[in-house]
């Protein structure tokens, strides 16, 4: 297997990972626990991301975006501060990747002109709807359809499992061809009317973890979405959301290994500050050993995360890499997380302690943003062949 | 003949240097008061000669000495100068120091001669190290803190010499406005509580207030909390710059523990601290402590004492 | 056009500096640098002011060949551009030996407005800024927490010990800054890059007329001892953990 082989950060990329950790540590971290028990978005935390310039990755300058002075790599380390500091403010910055490269790329100008700069000004919040009740990896099984009415597409469905769901617009993904598999789903731009519109309604889930992200579903009935909302044209959703797909793996689990950093570095503390008979419980390999195996399997994460996004960032295919740490980086920061909740003996479950909210957290996506199984699948594909295919 | 110049606008610091002043003087060296106090009092404490400043006017500055101070150092032909560690006394030290293409010395803690060799020490990196400096070029300027020496009645015969301020300074003084807030003498309290930024507003600290006068003790704060967020007045902060918390008890409360707080603990006997990050350095500095959130312990922490006093 | 120059200085990082406590040394070894806390709250006032009263802001440092790295980091914080005077005679040089390199690389570039931290976080001297302003022959005002500027004079107002004092004067002028004068923004990728673009000016000791002699004969003889806290870490935790503590200090005779 060739490999690429370039470890440093350069000087920018130093100075800005020192930068970021400084904002991230003064200005997200206070207060991570109280706002995770909430089911309700920070707005003015969040905000503080449009200050530093994160909210403006890979958008145009023209409308306060960082144009391309980020890359992917930067992006990376702004993620993993983020995940370390308060993880669910992190889902805003993957957000970033996804949502925002459709609208900036695909969406129409007028559609662009308003939102984008409200977007990077950190005013406003965006969802983006894929996954339904009866399937999330099987994308192409969506039921919800929007047919086409003169000048209006009516939507009718239920999308599930979405994120920032009160968000005030959404890109919903629908069947514009039911018949057709994924070439029949295409992407809209849905503003949300205000509640008492009775052909949109919306629920939020009580979630055990990244309540702040409000993660619900949206139901549709014969909601009428004009034409021009249409982003890019028909049947081109699901190609339209596979680059973004690529890059948002390494960045979610970036974000996890972040939160699992610091729960380790609290376990270090503890580890030696804590004595029993005599002795911190640092001394006792029981403690030490499983310290030193996560931060060893962190580590291993972390350089291939960063190794795909440098990819990323010069156009070198690193889709089994993304795959790789997708089903790893979140698995590994629970297991990580839960370990260290251990080694603080009884106090890690007083939910006084973040040690148990950040576990929670970092299940979330185990689940979200392509589960385990379909990334397990992906990189087995890859280096097995056609015969790894699904059933 | 050389001699050793002593200023400070403040008088209780420049009898204090005095006797430091008397120490360091060798033989055929005599010490020199310059303020703006009596010459009895600068008798009383060691100085042989005084020069004696004039009133300044409302729109006059301490600062306004340092062409004084610079003719005095040369008709002195002063080898040592001591100046009081105050913010406008290093100020004033360090131009007289580029002056007479000095050496100057900063917030010593102690200064000791040995021949032509004077050795001085002072707090750096924010209190981690104590840097210890031998100089032989002179003339040598150094600031000195408050109660860092002690007063030393030696009573002198004095020679006395009046001088002026110049009134024609670059810089116009607008306005003075002086803080009339009483402050509480932290350096002075045997029981110091203080409170970091782990509180959330200000309204809290009424809960350290009620701490502090539950154990006989005096509340004060860490830098953050004076400067920035402006809860307290400065004259309470706890730290390198501040106040030395150095009686039987200090209990710091939501504080980190950055070095610069930590060095304004070492002398305090017992410390005890409260705060929620179990990585932050305080707990290095702490002899007793509780890692967890200080809004649930603190209550409990008041009630608890209050019922092992009744 | 207000010129204004901000006299940065790149120091050790504190926080990362380990003590060795047998032999009471510090261990400065791959301890990373950054500019003096009070020096980024003046870089940020000098660039406040330039784009508030029209002008430009230079970054001025003195140090050996080790600091270069730190002028990307002022640089990305708003300054227009950099002067870097270098020599391996700098190298942990004392404010004197600074002052007076400063003070030569100030007169060259005819600065209105001079703008100092109080003290670096490493030193914390507290004299460069009075030192390079009696150099120079600017009036100096010191521990500034409030500073404006209009047409060719500055109103400061400064936090001392009594209370405040509000003065002006006309510029040129030296100011020193506290860390409450304003709030730092954090410099992102953009501005980082945007660095790299940004002239920088290297001037050497010869350059400003001083000879390495001159330098070398402030330097003093001296050691730092690391201070060693001898706590006895005690925590204690659980339900118990309030009566207990409090029984402890009860038993010491504190309370």
């Amino acid at each position: 297997m060739e490999f690429d082989l370039d470890f440093m950060l350069d000087d920018d990329h130093k100075l800005f990972h020192r930068n970021v950790r400084e904002f991230c540590q003064t200005e997200l971290a206070p207060g991570y626990l109280e706002r995770a028990k909430k089911h309700e978005f920070d707005m003015e935390t969040y905000k503080k991301l449009a200050d530093f310039g994160l909210l403006g990755f890979m958008l145009p300058e023209e409308y306060g975006g960082q144009g391309d002075a980020m890359d992917f790599v930067a992006m990376g380390l702004a993620v993993e501060e983020v995940g370390r500091a308060d993880f669910s403010i992190g889902y805003a910055l993957l957000t970033c990747v996804n949502a925002l490269q459709i609208v900036n790329n695909y969406a129409p100008d007028h559609i662009r002109e308003s939102f984008l700069p409200q977007y990077i000004n950190g005013d406003v919040l965006i969802g983006m709807a894929l996954t339904e009740a009866s399937g999330g990896t099987d994308l192409a099984g969506m039921t919800t359809t929007a047919i086409k009415d003169g000048d209006y597409y009516i939507l009718n469905g239920e999308k599930s499992s979405n994120s920032f769901v009160d968000a005030p617009y959404h890109i919903i993904y629908a069947k514009t061809d039911p018949d057709a598999g994924y070439r029949g789903i295409s992407a809209f731009w849905v503003p949300m009317p205000d509640e008492s519109d009775p052909t949109v309604s919306r629920s939020v889930f009580s979630d055990i973890g990244c309540k702040p992200i409000k993660r619900g579903a949206i139901s549709f009935k014969n909601h009428r979405v004009p034409a021009e909302n249409l982003i890019h044209k028909e049947g081109a959703a699901f190609k339209m959301g596979v680059k973004g797909e690529d890059s948002a793996r390494p960045l979610c689990a970036l974000q996890c290994l972040g939160c699992a950093q610091a729960a380790l570095d609290d376990a270090i503390a503890y580890s030696k500050q804590r004595t029993t008979f005599g002795n911190p419980i640092a001394s006792y390999q029981g403690i030490s050993y499983p310290i030193a195996e996560a931060a060893t399997h962190i580590a291993a994460c972390r350089m291939l995360c960063y190794q795909a996004l440098w990819k990323a960032d010069r156009n070198i295919p690193y889709t089994m890499e993304a795959a790789m740490v997708k089903w790893w980086g979140p698995s590994l920061a629970f297991n990580t997380i839960k370990q260290c909740l251990l080694t603080h003996g009884h106090f890690g479950y007083s939910d006084e302690y973040s040690l148990a909210q950040r576990m929670v957290d970092v299940m979330g996506l185990e689940i979200g943003g392509g589960t385990e199984h379909l990334n397990k699948l992906l990189v087995a594909q890859h280096i097995i062949g056609k015969e790894a295919r699904g059933r | 003949m050389s001699n050793i110049l002593v200023f400070s606008e403040n008088r209780e610091l420049l009898c204090e240097m005095l006797g430091k002043a008397c120490e360091l003087a060798s033989d055929n060296q005599g010490v020199v008061a310059s303020g703006w106090d009596s010459d009895e009092e600068y008798a009383k404490f060691g100085a042989d000669k005084s020069y004696i400043f004039d009133k300044l006017s409302e729109s006059g500055r301490v600062e306004d000495v340092v062409p004084c101070l610079k003719e005095i150092v040369s008709r002195e032909d002063a080898s040592i100068i001591l100046i009081g560690a105050t913010k406008r006394g290093k100020e004033i030290a360090a131009r007289i120091a580029a002056a007479k293409d000095a050496v100057c010395i900063t917030d010593c803690k102690e200064i000791g001669r040995e021949g032509s060799t004077v050795e001085v020490q002072r707090m750096v990196y924010g209190g981690m190290a104590l840097k210890v400096e031998k100089i032989e070029r002179f003339p040598l300027v150094v600031t000195v803190l408050p109660r860092m020496f002690a007063k030393k009645e030696l009573q002198k015969d004095i020679r006395s010499e009046a001088m002026s301020i110049p009134t024609d300074s670059k810089i116009n003084l607008i306005e003075r406005k002086t803080s009339c807030i009483q402050v509480v003498d932290v350096e002075a309290a045997d029981r110091v509580v203080v409170v970091g930024r782990g509180f959330e507003k200000k309204e809290d600290l009424s809960m350290a207030q009620e701490l502090a006068d539950v154990i006989g003790g005096v509340l004060a704060c860490t830098r953050p909390i004076a400067e920035d967020y402006r809860w307290m007045p400065e004259g309470v902060y706890v730290g390198l710059t501040g106040k030395s918390s150095k009686g039987k008890l200090n209990i710091s409360l939501g504080a980190s523990g950055q070095i610069h707080y930590v060095a304004g603990i070492v002398d305090a006997n017992v410390t005890v601290a409260i705060d929620a990050n179990e990585q932050a350095p305080i707990w290095n500095a702490t002899d007793y402590g509780i890692v967890g959130d200080l809004y649930s312990i603190l209550p409990e922490l008041i009630a608890e004492i209050k019922k092992n006093k009744i | 056009m207000l010129k204004i120059a901000v006299c940065f200085k790149y120091v050790l990082d504190e926080v990362d500096i380990k003590v060795d406590v047998a032999t009471r040394t510090l261990k400065k070894e791959r301890v990373a640098m950054k500019i003096s806390d009070y020096d980024r709250n003046a870089i940020e006032e000098g660039v406040l002011r330039a784009c508030e009263a029209g002008g430009t802001v230079t970054a001025i440092s003195a140090g050996s060949e080790t600091i270069r790295k730190g002028f990307k980091d002022a640089l990305s914080r708003g300054a227009d551009n950099g002067v870097f005077i270098c020599d391996d005679t700098l190298a942990d040089a004392s404010a004197a030996e600074s002052a007076r390199v400063l003070a030569k690389a100030i007169e060259k570039g005819a600065y209105d407005l001079i703008i100092f931290g109080e003290g670096s976080s490493d030193m914390f001297c507290q004299q460069v800024g009075p030192r390079v302003a009696e150099l120079l022959g600017y009036p100096v005002i010191s521990y500034v927490n409030k500073l404006s500027v209009k047409d060719e004079y500055i109103k400061a107002e400064r936090k001392l010990e009594d209370g405040i004092e509000i003065v002006s004067c006309k510029l040129p002028a030296v100011v020193t800054v506290s860390s409450d004068i304003n709030t730092l923004r954090i410099p992102g990728m953009k501005q980082i890059l945007a660095a790299k673009k940004k002239p920088l000016e290297e001037l050497c000791l010869s350059d400003i007329d001083i000879s390495r002699e001159e330098i070398l004969s402030y330097k003093t003889d001296s050691k730092e001892i690391a201070t060693v806290m001898d706590r006895k870490k005690i925590l204690y935790s659980g339900s118990d953990a309030v009566t207990n503590l409090v029984n402890c200090l009860m038993s010491q005779g504190v309370i």
